[in-house]
């Protein structure tokens, strides 16, 4: 093979690829839209599957306060919803891979734990989701390490440092408790108690990806967000994000 | 309305900025012909982009009209310093990469090749005569077998053709990234391929 970028382009217009004209449907759709004028942003777009819990979030106003208060960590918000939020998707980790290969396909760098009590990590994923990539360490669950119902996993820490707008959204109900908490020398946040909603929220607007989430501690370190999900109190998270070193 | 006579070349064409900002403006400001200009203007890409992700004409079609519709919506979110095509389409993808996955369809199927490359009574490229069809098939193949994260990129390079620029802001990752990604998934491709017995 001489020249496999040219095999490539060759091999490109052998392809029959769809040739429609899309500016009539389009334009006819925006206009009827236009024409509407509903107002009201359509909140949910997250597909309904027959298997969706639906969840009424509806906050007292005090505690709408306490929570608008809260800072935002790089890429997550945390917020009150009176919608109905559906979570439907299930955990979705890419690919899995060696610490090694991680840390070279990840765009920052990585972060592992040494000498946690939780031990090494028994998966190592990364995926292309959100937009700039997330290396996720995965611990199943035993003894020590309860399962949490919204993962089905032990423990679940990931990173990532988003390179595209947008960015998650934490929907938190009454029975939740979320503060603010200083990690490794950052500002993050931790939210117990009622397992709270996690949508990401692209530059449309767009809402997917709603899944239910457990405690959660995240912070964020050198623009990088680190989110550790388990079923963890909140002093063992801790002590986890403190043996985090770079991985070299 | 299916048209003819939309060519790689006018997909390559990165665009008449100053009138491409203007039309852009104008579509911000509820301008739906000048939408309909920009649609023109990036469709032929726009399709290709889904076509590679949902491997379907019709699913191509539908998700590729989706996305454009839901871009006119979010036009007030482009900042107009950044360039269109790679924001329109991200938007694509991820509306293709929906799509996907809520049919629940893992296994990608194989890319359609076209039955007369030389239709329309043009002359055949030299280009489609040096590669036979059960050629253009292997090395598709390979390419679809590579893992997720050279796929998007190799896909995105050398059959949809976009640049380096726009894979990353499609992509949603940085250049540096798709460079080195691009080496690392031909490097893959050449092991694959380069076991052939001429």
């Amino acid at each position: 093979m001489i020249d496999l970028e040219r095999t490539l382009r060759l091999a490109a217009t052998g392809i029959d690829w769809p040739d429609a004209d899309l500016t009539g449907p389009v334009v006819a759709r925006i206009t009827t839209a236009e024409k509407r004028t509903t107002g009201s942003r359509r909140w949910i777009q997250v597909a309904l599957a027959a298997a969706a819990i639906a969840i009424f979030v509806v906050a007292t106003p005090a505690g709408r306060q306490a929570v608008a208060d809260l800072l935002e960590v790089a890429g997550i918000r945390v917020s009150w919803s009176e919608q109905t939020v559906t979570p439907v998707a299930e955990l979705e980790l890419g690919e899995q891979v060696s610490l090694e290969e991680a840390a070279e396909m990840a765009s920052f760098p990585l972060l592992s734990p040494i000498g946690a009590e939780v031990g090494e990590a028994d998966g190592v994923y990364f995926s292309d989701f959100p937009p700039g990539g997330a290396v996720h360490l995965v611990w199943e669950s035993d003894r020590s390490l309860p399962a949490a119902g919204e993962t089905g996993v032990g423990l679940l820490y990931s990173q990532f440092k988003l390179e595209a707008p947008g960015g998650f959204t934490k929907t938190v109900q009454p029975g939740s408790e979320a503060r603010r908490v200083q990690v490794r020398d950052n500002d993050g946040f931790w939210i117990e108690g009622v397992p709270h909603i996690i949508f990401y929220e692209d530059e449309t607007g767009s809402q997917e990806r709603a899944r239910l989430a457990a405690n959660v501690l995240a912070w964020e370190e050198g623009g990088v967000t680190h989110r550790i999900e388990t079923t963890l109190a909140l002093d063992d998270a801790l002590r986890l994000a403190e043996s985090l070193r770079p991985i070299s | 309305m299916p048209v003819g006579g939309v060519h790689v070349s006018e997909m390559s064409v990165e665009g008449r900025p100053l009138e491409e900002k203007e039309l852009i403006a104008d579509a911000k400001s509820g301008d739906a012909s000048a939408y309909g200009r920009l649609v023109r203007l990036h469709q032929a890409v726009a399709l290709r982009v889904a076509y590679i992700v949902v491997r379907d004409h019709a699913e191509a079609e539908d998700v590729t009209q989706e996305a454009l519709v839901k871009a006119y919506r979010a036009l007030g979110r482009f900042r107009e310093d950044a360039p269109f095509r790679p924001w329109l389409l991200r938007i694509v993808r991820n509306e293709a990469l929906n799509r996907r996955r809520s049919t629940g369809r893992r296994e990608l199927l194989a890319l359609r090749a076209a039955a007369d490359p030389v239709s329309g009574g043009a002359a055949p490229s030299p280009e489609t005569e040096v590669m036979s069809g059960e050629e253009r098939e292997r090395v598709l193949a390979a390419v679809d077998s590579l893992p997720e994260r050279y796929r998007s990129v190799i896909s995105a390079r050398f059959l949809v053709g976009l640049s380096e620029a726009e894979t990353a802001g499609m992509l949603g990752i940085a250049s540096g990234t798709v460079k080195s990604r691009t080496s690392r998934g031909l490097t893959r491709l050449r092991e694959m391929l380069g076991d052939r017995d001429d």
